[in-house]
This record gives C-alpha cells, structure tokens and sequence, in this order.
C-alpha cells in the first residue's frame, strides 16, 4: 500500500515542477503591457491606449478567436452570470473590435450566483433532529441499530432532493444533515457523552443507510464504545484497525481504546 | 480536506455546516482574494498578475494545455483578467474567478492546439527555479508528469477540484461556491481523488519514501 505520505510528496513536487520562473512571469507581462493597459491605468485617466485599436493589434486576431471558442462553449452550471449592476463601468468597445457580435458578458461570469443546490434554511433542522433524538433509547444496554438490509426507497433519490425528503443522503440538504449528526456524535465523543453518540450514530443509521461517510459512522461509534468502556471495544477496535489501517481515526481508536474494557464487576452505565 | 495520518480526527477538519473552513496551510495570496474582497478599483492588475500568474499557469498545465502553448494560454487568460477586472463585483473568490476563466481558455486551447507563428520560449520546459540540484529537478519532474498523466484521465469536474483542492490547496467550502457544487460533494471528490491518486502511483510502482 502507498505510504499516503508519497501523495503529499508527489502533489507538493508537482507543485514546484509546475510553478513557472520569474523570467517567465516578466515575458508574459511585458506582452500583456504592449496589448493591453492595466485597467487601473486606464481608469486612472490614462486614456489613449484604451481607445487605440492598435493596442489589440497583436492580440485582436487572438481576441477574436478566443471570442468565438469561449462562446462556442458555453458555460458550465456553476458559472451563470447575474446581470451586470447599473453601476459597472462599461466595456471598452475597442477591445472587442475584432471579435463577432457576441455580449461580453455572455462569455465570461461577473458574479457568482449560489450554487443550484444551496441548502434551505436549516431552521428547522435541529428541532426535527432533538425530537426523533428523544424517541431513541440512551441506555447502552440497547445495541444501536444496524442499516437495514433493504434502504427504504425515500433514500434512493439521486436528484437533488426537495426540502421534504431530506433523508436522502444523495440530496445536498440530506448530505448536510448527515454530517451535522455526524459531528454532534462527535462532539458528544469528546464531551465523554458515549449514550448520546450511540444515539446519534443510531439515528444516522436509520435516516442514512447510503452514506459515502460511513468509516467516519462506523469510528465515531467505536470511539463511544471505547468511551463507555464497552465489553467488546477493543475487539471492535482491532476490527476497525485491521479494515482501516489508513483512516484518520487511527490515533484516537488507539488512545481511546487501548485501556482494558471494564471488569464485569462494575455497573454498567 | 481530510488528511490520512491526522491524529486530530476528520470531523474536526470538516467545518459546521454553516461555517467557511480553511483545508490546510494558507494558499498563496489568500487574504485579499477572500469574498470579502474590495470593490473592484481597489485591485491592480499587475498585483493580481504577480499574485495570481503561477496559479494560473499551474491550472492551465494541469487542465491539459500544451507546454509548448502555456505561455500563450497564459497571456490570453491575464488579458481576459484585465478587460474584465473593473467588473468584478468581489461576490466570490479573485482566485476561484480566474480559475473560471482559466477552465475556459484551457478548453480552448486543448481543442485548437495551435501553435502562434513565432514560436515563444515554452513555459515548462525551463528548469524548475527554485530546484538546483539536477536530482531533485529530475524527481520534481517525473513526479510532475505522473500527476498529469492522473489529471489527464479525469473528467472535467473532477479535474477542477483536483486542481484546485490538491494542487492549490484552496478551501473546500470555496471551491463548492466557484464551481457551483455541495460542500459535501466537494469533500467525497477530494477523498476519491487522493484515493485514486494513491492507487495510480501504486500501479505505477512509486517507491515509497
């Protein structure tokens, strides 16, 4: 198995190998100042060249063409542009001379409108997660429940999901209520609240079946086991070890769940 | 961005549902690129070159674009930055807005595959700047072109969020906002990735170090 180090290593190489020089840099500059003004300069009332069709001389033909290919493409989903504000300094004509009849806001985003799937107000959410909390047992003696072998159909949309249906962990709202559980099962982990992240992973369980966080599930669970000094935690850990042995879980399974489980004398919680 | 090896856990890298997280170590110029950057006079364009020219070049390597083409690339996407600089409204990342129009001349210059008449000095075929040894420079380099031969078999989407989360470094809940999708999804593709990743330099046979 790669070391996950040799990833870094590779990334930050590429990194460097890929960074351009500075002569570089200065070729490129000095070009873009014979074509084109720093608009700056320009609005500072440098005047002239703005104006000039020769500043597009060398780059006009370029223009043009990068014009038609751009328009061509069209725009990806995420790139839709707002209308420009009554306020926007116009384009200068001049710049798009040599290029076809095209609006130059139709090529390239002023702004960035939110993305098609930005969550609805999650207002409601933490009273819909409190009050199918409360139905949950808290006791350890109750084993937290299991996915069930066949997911209901609700957690089987793969479109995005309307406010309704958020269960659904292929939906945005459903993935942000996933991992909202997720780390409150986590916070209660580390305030040493074992009953109310069994609770929580118990609740995930039952409304996420399908989830792409399910090592996570699966850790934040055995560290309430180990938190509450289960029989078998260290037997779920050396599980959890051997199927993850890359997982960032990996130091705290091992702090937390090192220590002896509790002895059969003592209560259990 | 979750990172193997963390002690520290991965829920705690992943950011409250509402809150804007950072992935790792401060991306190069990431203060005054922030969304809640200054109107638009505000910014000079020869600073935001200079701030912004190797990320840009970086982008367009890795999103396909000739080395022998990069410097052209180069300059049509930083001519596009300084026609439309005055526009921009500072809604969104400077970084994520040059990205943009880094996507769209790479995609132009990938289906044309020109070359201009006088053929300029390619980019990347210098040698690294900041890498003297000639050993290190080699490894730089063939490590370099393992990772583009992995960038290259991605789809476009994924390829974006390659580039801009691994390679970049740049927050997730940004990335989520320039290229209009979940921060979740943002995320699971950054898991897959460096998992895919891992598993190609491991069919390549990359010794570990």
């Amino acid at each position: 198995m790669t070391d996950p180090n040799t990833v870094r290593r590779h990334l930050d190489l590429t990194r460097l190998a890929l960074t351009p020089s500075t002569a570089a840099r200065e070729r490129v500059l000095n070009r873009l100042r014979v074509d084109v003004p720093p608009p700056s300069a320009a609005a500072a009332g440098g005047g002239g060249p703005r104006a000039a069709p020769s500043r597009w001389s060398l780059a006009g033909a370029r223009g043009a063409a990068l014009s038609v290919g751009l328009l061509a493409l069209g725009f990806s989903a995420g790139y839709a542009a707002r209308a420009p504000s009554a306020a926007a300094p116009p384009l200068p004509v001049s710049a798009l001379a040599a290029a076809p009849a095209t609006a130059p806001d139709e090529l390239f985003p002023d702004t960035w409108e939110s993305p098609p799937e930005a969550a609805p107000s999650r207002a409601a959410r933490p009273a819909s997660s409190g009050a199918a909390l409360e139905r949950l047992p808290l006791s350890l003696g109750t084993p937290p429940r299991r996915a069930p072998a066949k997911p209901p159909l609700r957690s089987l949309t793969v479109q995005p999901a309307p406010a309704s249906d958020p269960s659904a962990s292929t939906s945005p709202s459903g993935a942000r209520d996933e991992l909202a559980l997720l780390q409150r099962a986590d916070r209660a982990v580390r305030s040493g609240n074992a009953a109310l992240a069994l609770a929580l992973i118990g609740e995930l369980d039952e409304r996420h079946p399908d989830s792409t966080l399910l090592e996570e599930r699966r850790a934040v669970e055995l560290l309430a086991h180990c938190e509450a000094r289960a029989t078998d935690a260290a037997a779920r850990a050396a599980r959890f070890l051997r199927d993850h042995p890359g997982s960032v879980y990996v130091g705290r399974v091992r702090a937390l769940c090192a220590s002896p489980p509790a002895s059969s004398a003592e209560p259990r919680r | 961005m979750i990172r193997h090896g963390d002690d520290a856990g991965a829920l705690r890298e992943l950011p409250p549902v509402d809150e804007a997280s950072r992935t790792s170590r401060e991306p190069e110029a990431s203060a005054p690129d922030a969304v809640r950057s200054g109107a638009p006079e505000q910014l000079d364009f020869e600073d935001v070159y200079t701030r912004h020219f190797d990320f840009a070049c970086r982008s367009l390597r890795l999103l396909g674009v000739h080395p022998d083409c990069l410097e052209d690339a180069a300059q049509d996407v930083f001519g596009v930055v300084a026609r439309r600089l005055p526009q921009f409204a500072g809604d969104a990342s400077l970084r994520t807005w040059i990205f943009a129009v880094v996507q769209r001349v790479a995609a132009n210059h990938r289906r044309a595959r020109r070359r201009k008449q006088d053929p300029l000095t390619p980019l990347l075929h210098e040698p690294i700047a900041d890498v003297a040894n000639p050993e290190a420079q080699a490894e730089a380099q063939q490590a370099a072109a393992l990772v583009q031969s992995f960038c290259d078999g991605l789809d476009e989407p994924r390829r974006a969020v390659f580039v801009l989360a691994l390679i970049e470094e740049v927050p997730a809940r940004e990335i989520g906002h320039a290229l209009g999708i979940p921060l979740f999804t943002v995320y699971s593709r950054i898991r897959s990735m460096r998992a895919a990743l891992e598993r190609f330099l491991e069919a390549h046979q990359v010794v570990t170090t």
